[in-house]
């Protein structure tokens, strides 16, 4: 059964093989409509397997695996209609330049003439790639590829986005530049549900709203990315001052409000804050700012990172 | 995997031929078709013009001057057969392209069929366009009948449907292209006639079925080129022997093709 109007992705039970090895291992989800998830694991988890089945790239050993309600592993072309996809990094046919990208993807998908010249100019100005639209490829760096390859996923107006690893490969300026784009696109007006597989937990962390953790070929948690990140309602805090406090500085530190415990090592104090009534950092800061303990740095510990380290081990 | 075939449609033949076109787009603006251009060039000008820079030009009756030159026929669609359609479907596959086309709305079977077409389209042309030059040469210098001019090219362009087929078969399995083009040119100019002579010398009689054996009938349907141990020329038999030798190997490319994956 599937439930296509409220989950634009739904796979059930999904399991592949390679020899005897699985990949993926009965894996079971239903991705919100509208959301970005972000599906994370260690590698060979089987996001990327899972995603080369969903974009009929592999065949799946059984399962079924739902786009907009279409079963992709029976129909696969008419689950993909409506679909936009960046698997890994493509390569484009280097002998065409970006606008004839455009046109040909168009094509196969059916846009009318108009269509496809109206969307392709809003789509390379959304990608940053107007100046190069009637360059050829084949002379094009990593970034500009990734770009296109963004951008031809748009055609279309696509309602479910499929992406994996979207940023892999690429230098920080282009992981800026693809993370933009993709802020941007998940802004827009139209229903879209996107789903992106990525190394990246900052990444995740910054576009998504909802993360999908899978390990050993399984879902380990599908939720919000607020409630996997703060499940016991606390925050760790380091705050680094210009020389190691005192005894009393500490204790100063200690009885602010909302602290749970504060511990030195060196100048780096470690702070354990209570978030169970809300997000009080911004009247910590102002406390910790009148205690006037010489604070010269602070930072937050990744709390996506210690969930999902946390995760990952339970499920060993 | 044959559901594929059998729900084949009006939008898939429609898909197949925008693959078609892209596909002809990227020889028109690649080197390869320049090289067999050139290669073809080469080889008219070579049999037009060596016999005056050697002899007193070109004699004999229209017959066998056009025969003379469809002698290489054979080895000009092995040629284009082997240097367009075995690299089309395995440099999806090298080049990572397949990526962004195989996760689009269009069955695999719509691809293969476009660059299928693609690739025949274009060896077609240049085989033509060397028949009607060698034709005009034949004419303009011999007299005589020019007869068997139209079951020679069409017994040409079932050879050329052959090699694609088997061209198309190796791309299909291999992961390199210019693997694919030297292991296809390998296999159809050395195993190949390896093979049929170790099975001429062994079974007696009824290997006209071979594909050198159909592909001399190219040349021994031209009247001029008969000689007196020219047996029965069988034609349409032979033509559509040669479409067999397509088909069969490109339909089980297919096959391989269908469950390839990335």
């Amino acid at each position: 059964m599937c439930l296509s109007s409220e989950s634009p992705i739904e796979i059930v039970n999904l399991r592949k093989t390679f020899g005897s090895f699985t990949a993926v291992d009965g894996l079971t989800i239903s991705i919100k409509k509208n959301s970005f998830t972000g599906l994370l694991g260690p590698n060979g988890a089987g996001k990327s397997t899972t995603l080369k089945v969903l974009t009929h790239l592999i065949d799946a050993t059984s399962g079924e695996a739902y786009l907009n309600g279409i079963d992709v592993t029976k129909s696969p072309k008419a689950a993909l209609t409506g679909v936009g996809t960046v698997v890994e990094t493509p390569e484009f046919y280097s002998y065409l330049t970006p606008r004839e990208t455009m046109q040909y993807i168009g094509e196969i998908i059916g846009l009318s003439e108009e269509s496809i010249s109206a969307q392709s100019d809003e789509i390379l100005t959304k990608v940053k790639m107007t100046e190069w639209a009637d360059k050829r490829i084949g002379t094009f760096s990593k970034g500009m590829r990734q770009r296109i390859a963004l951008g031809q996923a748009l055609l279309g107006e696509p309602s479910v986005i499929i992406l994996d690893e979207p940023t892999s490969g690429l230098d920080p300026r282009g992981m800026a530049e693809i993370r933009e784009i993709l802020k941007n696109i998940r802004n827009g007006t139209h229903d879209l549900t996107i789903l992106m597989s990525s190394h990246m937990l900052h990444e995740v962390s910054d576009l998504c709203d909802r993360i999908a953790l899978v390990n050993h070929g399984k879902l380990l948690m599908y939720d919000e990315i607020s409630k996997i990140t703060q499940p016991t309602g606390q925050r760790k805090l380091t705050v680094r001052t210009v020389a190691a406090v005192d005894d009393a500085g500490l204790a100063k530190i200690a009885k602010l409000d909302h602290v749970i415990s504060a511990d030195r090592s060196g100048t780096d104090i470690g702070i354990v804050l209570d978030m169970a009534a809300g997000d009080c950092r911004s009247q910590f800061f102002r406390d910790l700012a009148a205690a006037d303990v010489g604070v010269c740095g602070l930072s937050e510990e990744d709390s996506l990172e210690a969930a999902y380290l946390s995760l990952i081990k339970e499920s060993k | 995997m044959m559901d594929d075939l059998r729900s084949f449609n009006r939008d898939d033949c429609r898909q197949a031929g925008i693959v078609a076109r892209n596909e002809i787009r990227k020889f028109v603006r690649g080197k390869k078709l320049y090289l067999c251009i050139g290669i073809v060039i080469l080889i008219w000008a070579l049999m037009t013009f060596l016999p005056y820079v050697f002899g007193d030009g070109l004699h004999g009756t229209a017959g066998s001057i056009f025969g003379s030159y469809i002698m290489w026929v054979t080895l000009i669609c092995l040629l284009l057969g082997v240097l367009f359609a075995a690299g089309t479907v395995v440099s999806e596959f090298e080049e990572r392209t397949a990526l962004v086309l195989f996760t689009r709305p269009i069955k695999k079977s719509s691809i293969y069929l476009g660059k299928f077409l693609a690739c025949y389209a274009i060896e077609a042309l240049m085989i033509l366009i060397y028949y009607l030059a060698s034709f005009l040469v034949a004419v303009a210098t011999g007299g005589g009948s020019m007869d068997g001019f139209f079951q020679s090219l069409m017994l040409a362009l079932a050879y050329l449907f052959a090699v694609t087929g088997i061209a198309l078969l190796f791309s299909s399995f291999l992961k390199k292209a210019s693997t694919a083009v030297i292991l296809t040119f390998v296999f159809l100019l050395m195993l190949f006639p390896i093979i049929e002579a170790v099975i001429i010398l062994n079974v007696h009689g009824g290997t006209w079925w071979l594909l050198d054996s159909l592909s001399d009938t190219i040349q021994t349907c031209i009247p001029a080129l008969q000689t007196s141990e020219t047996g029965a020329v069988h034609a349409v038999r032979d033509f559509f022997a040669l479409l067999v030798w397509g088909l069969v190997p490109g339909i089980a490319g297919f096959l391989i093709f269908q469950r390839r994956e990335l």
